[in-house]
């Protein structure tokens, strides 16, 4: 296809940036990034006791929230804590409120 | 550093002690570009809009006898396509031409290339 829309789309970076908006276009991942920025740091244990959420459910959404780069894990000892990566959110906000 | 946040079933707000530099994330605005993304990346959307790029405005007849597809299958996809304003219409006389929103292509470039960066 020549026209300008299918040269200037890259469906690669198309596919990655769906990814991007999906995950946080989720009434419960926006939940937890609300109950992680609330703690500041927190763990998968911490945050399924609290918001009353099945682990692997929790993990799952985690999951999500991590490769579209909105949290950010850290590791001490045994335990993954995770924190908001406000960077991230700040970049989907002003693209929102930009054009949408 | 962060302070206090407010979640409610419309947007996520992240309040920031400057009161400044506030993160606001709704959720309708959220659900928009998420439809205008999936709008795009389709491929026979993605046909309808090359066409309509290099013929710059056509009616839904002509769209679907060169597609050879149903008219009820063009026009959802068009409603589709219009709802993301990808593309536009404009009546003259009987017909309804389609034609694409150019500005509006040249923002979703800029949007999936901002969001595809990694940092």
């Amino acid at each position: 296809m020549s026209s300008a829309a299918n040269k200037l789309i890259n469906p690669v970076r198309l596919k990655a940036a769906t990814a991007v908006v999906r995950a946080c276009a989720h009434p419960l991942r926006l939940k937890l990034l609300a109950y992680i920025h609330g703690k500041r740091k927190t763990n998968v244990n911490a945050i399924y006791r609290t918001l009353k959420i099945e682990q692997s459910v929790t993990s799952q959404h985690l999951k999500i929230l991590r490769e579209a780069n909105f949290v950010l894990t850290e590791r001490d000892g045994k335990r993954i804590y995770y924190t908001v990566n406000y960077k991230q959110l700040k970049r989907i906000s002003n693209l929102l409120q930009k054009y949408f | 550093m962060a302070t206090k946040q407010k979640l409610s079933k419309e947007a996520l707000v992240i309040k920031k002690d400057n009161g400044k530099d506030n993160i606001v994330l709704e959720f309708g605005k959220l659900k928009r570009a998420v439809l205008t993304l999936r709008a795009i990346n389709h491929p026979l959307r993605k046909k309808i809009v090359s066409m309509l790029e290099d013929k710059r405005k056509m009616t839904v007849t002509e769209i679907y006898d060169i597609l050879k597809i149903e008219q009820s299958v063009a026009s959802q996809h068009l409603a589709i396509l219009r709802r993301a304003e990808i593309v536009t219409t404009k009546r003259e006389g009987k017909f309804i031409f389609y034609g694409v929103n150019k500005k509006r292509i040249g923002e979703i470039t800029n949007i999936v290339e901002d969001l595809a960066q990694k940092e």
